[in-house]
C-alpha cells in the first residue's frame, strides 16, 4: 500500500472541514487530511512538529488571516505546496495570495474537479500500479480516437463520453499520465499531420488544413505558424529544399 | 440653382461654358483673322501679278512702236514704198527690191516669235510681207477696215484687235495687230501702211511668261476694245477691285490703268481657289476646335468626378453610419478639404462609436450595479459561504448529487455577476451554459436534453460574455412542449467567422411568432416597445445579444434565426474569430 499525501487543511468552519476531508480522501482519493487546524495561528503551531505534503487554507479566519498565513510560512519554507479556497472572486485577492506564494486558488463553493486538478498541480500523486494501469488504458484510449477522428472536429465531451467518463476528469486525467494539455495534444498531432503531408504530399494547402482537422484554412496557418514559427507553404518549401 | 442636382452636375454645369465660350471664341477669331489675312495676302499676290504684266505691256507697246517705225529710219525700204506710191497701177516688185526688203526683215524679225508676219502696205495694192505662211502679194480696201483708223491716227501706233486678215491663203488663225500710217518724212504724204500681225500666245508669253491657268487677265485698248485674250467676248467694263459674278463664279478682280499707253489691264482670279484655302483653314479649325471641345469635356468630366468621387464615397459611408453601422470608417485618399472633411468624420464616428459603446457600457454597469445593490443587501460572502457550507452538509450526508449542484449553481452565480471581463473564453460561456443546463434537467427530468460540439480548437476562442445562455433559456421557455426536446450547442468555424448555433427540435416558431422575433431583434430602440407591448413574447435578451454583437464587431455580425412549426429553431450567432492569444502561446 502506497502511502497517502498528507494535507493540512486550515478552515474555522467544522461542517465545511469535514466535507473538504471527505471529498479529498474519499472521493478523490490518494490524499490525506492528516491535520486540521480552525485558523492560522493555530496552523502554524501546529507546523512546528508537523511536515505536510500540501496545506490547504482558507482566507477569512478569525486571529489569523490565510494571507498572513502564507506569508508566516514563506518565510521558512518557499516550496511548500499552499491552495487556497476562498469566497472572494476578486482578483486582488487572488493576485495577492499567488504573489505570496499560493499554489492555487479556488472559489467557494469548491469544485471538486477544480480541487483535484489543484492537488494534482501542487503534488502529484505517486504512481499507483493499479490506478495507473486503468488510467493509461483509458488515455491510450483516448489517443487512439484522437489519431482516428484527426481530419473532424474533436471535442474533450465527446471523447469523454465515448470512454465512459467525466470531460473534466478525462482533462485532468490526460494531463496528469501524459504531462500534456489535452488541447495542446491534439493541436500537436494535429500539426504533425499537417507537416507530414506538406512534406510528402502534392495536396494543396486547403486541403492539407482539411485532412488535418481545420476547417477554415485561416486558422489552420495562424495556427501552424504561431507553433512551427513558418507558414504551411514555407514550411513546405523549406522541405523540398532539404 | 436646383438644389437637387448633384454636385459633380453642378460643377460640370460652371466648368464647361467657362472652358467652351472663351475656346470657340478665340478659335473663330483665329479663324476670321487667318481668313481675312489670306485674302489680304492674295489681293497682294494678284496686284504683283498685274504690274509685272501692266510693266510688260509698256515695255513691249515702245517695242511695237520701234518696230513699226523702223520703216522710216530705212531708206532703201523709204525707197521702195516711195516707188509704189501710185493709185493707178500696182507695180511688180523687183529682185533689187526684194533683196532690200530681205535684207531689212531679216534684222527685224530676229529672234520675234510672236510676230506672224510683218507687211507693208503700199499705195499701189502691192502686199510687201513677211511671214511664213502663204500670203497674196496684193491687198484691197475693201478688206482692210482697220487702215481708217490707223489714217485717223495719223501716224501714232494704232491696235487691231481679234482679226482674221484676208492676205492669208494658207491659214486662217485670228491675230492681234498693231498697225502704223507711214508718211514720207520728206514729202509728208501717204506712203502706206505697216501692219504687224502678232500670235495671241506669243503675246501672253511676252506679257506673263510664268502663266498659272488659275489667273485671267484682260486688256482694253484706249477706246474700249478688248485687246487680250482672244477667245473671249467684248466684256463689260470690270471694276478694279473688288468680287465680280461672271457666270456664276466669284472672281476677285484688279484692274489698273496705264500711263504711258492709257490701255486697261485686269486680272481675274478665281473666288474659289482663294476659298479653297480658305476651307482648308476652316476644316482643320474645325477638327481643332471639336477636339478640343471634346478634350475639355472630358477633361471637365473627369475632374469633376475626381474631385467629388472622395466626397460622394464619404456621403456613402456617412449614410452608412447614419443607418446604424458605427463601425463604418470612410478611406482618406488625399490630404485637401475633403480628406479634412473625411478625417473628421472619421473622428466623429469614432467617438459617436465609443459614445455609444459608453453608453451601452454605462447601461451594463447599471444594471450590474442593480445586482451590486442587491449583493451589498446580502453579503456575497455569506451568500458564498453559505452555499459552501451546504455543499459540504450533503457530502458529510453523502449526497454527492446535491453538493454537486449546489457547488455549480455557486460557479454561475459568480460567473454571471462577475464584472472583470466582456471577452471570455469559449469554454467558459459552454460550460456556464452546460451548467445552466444540467441544472433545468435536474427540474425537467428527462424532458430536455442536450449535446454540445465544440471542437479543442476553438475553446481559446473569445466571444462575449453571457451570450448562449438567453438562447438556451429561450428554447426551455418557449419551445417545450408535450415531447422531449433535445438542445445541440454547436461552434463552427466558417473562414475568419466564428458561428454559434443553438438548434433544437422544439415545437419551432409559427410565421408570426418567427416575424415578431426577428422584428424585435432587429428594430430600432423607439420602435421596440410598441413591439413588445403587442405581442410579449420574449425575446428582449435575444435583442441585447444581437446588438451587442453589432455593437462590438459591427454590421455583419450578429444573430439570425431559422424555425418553423414543428421543426424547432435554429439561432445562428456570427462574429469574428479572435483568440486569446495568451492561451495559444
Amino acid at each position: 500500500m502506497i502511502e497517502k499525501l498528507k494535507i493540512l487543511l486550515v478552515e474555522d468552519e467544522e461542517i465545511i472541514r469535514k466535507g473538504i476531508k471527505k471529498m479529498v480522501e474519499q472521493i478523490i482519493g490518494g490524499y490525506e487530511v492528516a491535520y486540521e487546524a480552525s485558523n492560522g495561528i493555530e496552523a502554524l503551531r501546529l507546523l512546528e512538529y508537523i511536515q505536510p505534503d500540501i496545506i490547504i487554507t482558507d482566507i477569512r479566519m478569525e486571529k489569523m488571516s490565510g494571507l498572513e498565513l502564507i506569508h508566516k510560512i514563506r518565510l521558512h519554507d518557499e516550496s511548500l505546496p499552499i491552495i487556497i479556497i476562498s469566497a472572494y472572486a476578486d482578483f486582488r485577492y487572488a493576485q495577492e495570495a499567488l504573489a505570496d506564494g499560493a499554489t492555487a486558488y479556488l472559489v467557494k463553493p469548491i469544485d471538486r474537479i477544480e480541487l483535484m486538478q489543484a492537488l494534482i498541480k501542487a503534488c502529484p500523486l505517486p504512481i499507483d500500479n493499479e490506478n495507473f494501469v486503468g488510467d493509461n488504458q483509458i488515455i491510450a484510449r483516448v489517443k487512439a480516437l484522437i489519431k482516428k477522428q484527426l481530419d473532424q472536429d474533436i471535442s474533450l465531451r465527446s471523447l469523454a463520453a465515448e470512454v465512459g467518463i467525466n470531460h473534466q476528469y478525462l482533462s485532468v486525467l490526460f494531463k496528469n499520465v501524459t504531462g500534456e494539455n489535452f488541447s495542446h495534444y491534439v493541436t500537436r498531432k494535429r500539426i504533425e499531420c499537417a507537416k507530414n503531408l506538406l512534406i510528402t504530399s502534392g495536396l494543396k494547402v486547403y486541403e492539407v488544413s482539411q485532412i488535418s482537422g481545420y476547417r477554415s484554412e485561416k486558422h489552420f496557418s495562424n495556427v501552424f505558424k504561431s507553433i512551427t514559427g513558418m507558414t504551411p507553404t514555407e514550411y513546405r518549401n523549406a522541405g523540398d529544399k532539404v | 440653382m436646383n438644389t437637387n442636382i448633384t454636385l459633380r452636375k453642378k460643377l460640370l454645369i460652371i466648368v464647361l461654358p467657362l472652358v467652351i465660350i472663351p475656346l470657340s471664341l478665340s478659335i473663330s477669331i483665329a479663324y476670321h483673322m487667318t481668313l481675312k489675312n489670306h485674302q489680304k495676302q492674295s489681293t497682294a499676290f494678284i496686284n504683283s501679278i498685274l504690274y509685272q504684266v501692266s510693266g510688260n505691256l509698256d515695255r513691249y507697246v515702245k517695242e511695237l512702236n520701234t518696230l513699226s517705225t523702223m520703216v522710216l529710219t530705212t531708206e532703201d525700204v523709204l525707197n521702195i514704198m516711195r516707188r509704189h506710191q501710185s493709185e493707178t497701177s500696182k507695180l511688180p516688185v523687183t529682185v533689187d527690191e526684194q533683196l532690200a526688203l530681205g535684207g531689212f526683215y531679216s534684222l527685224l524679225m530676229w529672234d520675234r516669235k510672236e510676230i506672224k508676219g510683218y507687211f507693208l502696205f503700199c499705195d499701189d495694192g502691192t502686199l510687201l510681207g513677211n511671214t511664213e505662211y502663204d500670203v497674196k502679194n496684193a491687198w484691197f480696201h475693201a478688206n482692210e477696215e482697220w487702215m481708217r483708223e490707223a489714217r485717223k491716227a495719223d501716224g501714232r501706233l494704232v491696235f487691231i484687235p481679234r482679226n482674221n486678215p484676208a492676205y492669208y491663203t494658207s491659214t486662217k488663225e485670228e491675230v492681234l495687230s498693231v498697225a502704223r500710217m507711214i508718211i514720207d518724212p520728206v514729202t509728208f504724204l501717204e506712203l502706206g501702211f505697216v501692219k504687224i500681225d502678232l500670235f495671241y500666245q506669243g503675246v501672253q508669253n511676252i506679257l506673263y511668261p510664268n502663266h498659272q491657268n488659275t489667273i485671267q487677265f484682260f486688256i482694253y485698248s484706249n477706246n474700249n476694245e478688248l485687246l487680250f485674250p482672244a477667245s473671249l467676248e467684248n466684256r463689260a467694263f470690270l471694276p478694279k477691285e473688288n468680287l465680280v459674278e461672271i457666270e456664276g463664279r466669284d472672281y476677285l478682280t484688279t484692274g489698273i490703268t496705264s500711263a504711258n499707253t492709257g490701255m486697261e489691264i485686269y486680272l481675274l482670279y478665281p473666288y474659289n481657289v482663294l476659298q479653297k484655302d480658305a476651307q482648308k483653314i476652316q476644316q482643320v479649325m474645325q477638327i481643332v476646335t471639336f477636339t478640343f471641345l471634346i478634350l475639355s469635356i472630358i477633361i471637365c468630366i473627369w475632374f469633376s468626378d475626381k474631385l467629388t468621387r472622395p466626397l460622394r464615397a464619404l456621403y456613402l459611408d456617412m449614410k452608412e453610419f447614419g443607418k446604424g453601422d458605427f463601425s463604418r470608417r470612410t478611406q482618406i485618399t488625399n490630404r485637401d478639404e475633403i480628406g479634412t472633411l473625411s478625417k473628421g468624420f472619421n473622428l466623429m464616428a469614432e467617438r459617436i462609436q465609443s459614445l455609444v459603446r459608453e453608453n451601452y457600457e454605462i447601461e451594463l454597469n447599471r444594471r450590474i450595479a442593480e445586482v451590486l445593490l442587491l449583493q451589498s443587501q446580502m453579503n456575497p460572502h455569506f451568500l458564498y459561504n453559505t452555499l459552501e457550507t451546504i455543499s459540504m452538509s450533503a457530502l458529510n450526508h453523502d449526497d454527492l448529487e446535491t453538493s454537486d449542484i449546489v457547488a455549480r449553481l455557486g460557479k454561475m452565480l459568480r460567473y454571471s455577476i462577475s464584472i472583470k471581463k466582456e471577452l471570455v473564453r469559449l469554454e467558459s460561456e459552454i460550460r456556464f451554459c452546460e451548467d445552466y443546463l444540467d441544472l433545468q434537467i435536474l427540474r425537467l427530468g428527462n424532458k430536455l436534453k442536450y449535446e454540445i460540439s465544440l471542437g479543442i480548437e476553438l475553446e481559446d476562442c473569445l466571444v462575449p460574455k453571457l451570450i448562449l445562455q438567453p438562447f438556451v433559456e429561450n428554447v426551455i421557455m418557449h419551445a417545450l412542449g408535450s415531447s422531449p426536446v433535445k438542445i445541440w450547442i454547436m461552434a463552427v468555424v466558417q473562414w475568419d467567422k466564428l458561428l454559434l448555433l443553438i438548434k433544437d427540435d422544439g415545437i419551432g416558431m409559427s410565421k408570426q411568432h418567427l416575424n415578431d422575433i426577428e422584428k424585435k431583434m432587429y428594430s430600432l430602440e423607439e420602435e421596440i416597445r410598441i413591439i413588445h407591448n403587442r405581442t410579449n413574447c420574449g425575446g428582449i435578451a435575444l435583442r441585447n445579444v444581437h446588438q451587442r454583437l453589432r455593437l462590438l464587431y459591427g454590421q455583419n455580425n450578429g444573430v439570425s434565426v431559422v424555425s418553423s412549426p414543428n421543426e424547432g429553431t435554429v439561432f445562428i450567432m456570427s462574429m469574428p474569430l479572435i483568440w486569446d492569444e495568451e492561451d495559444n502561446q
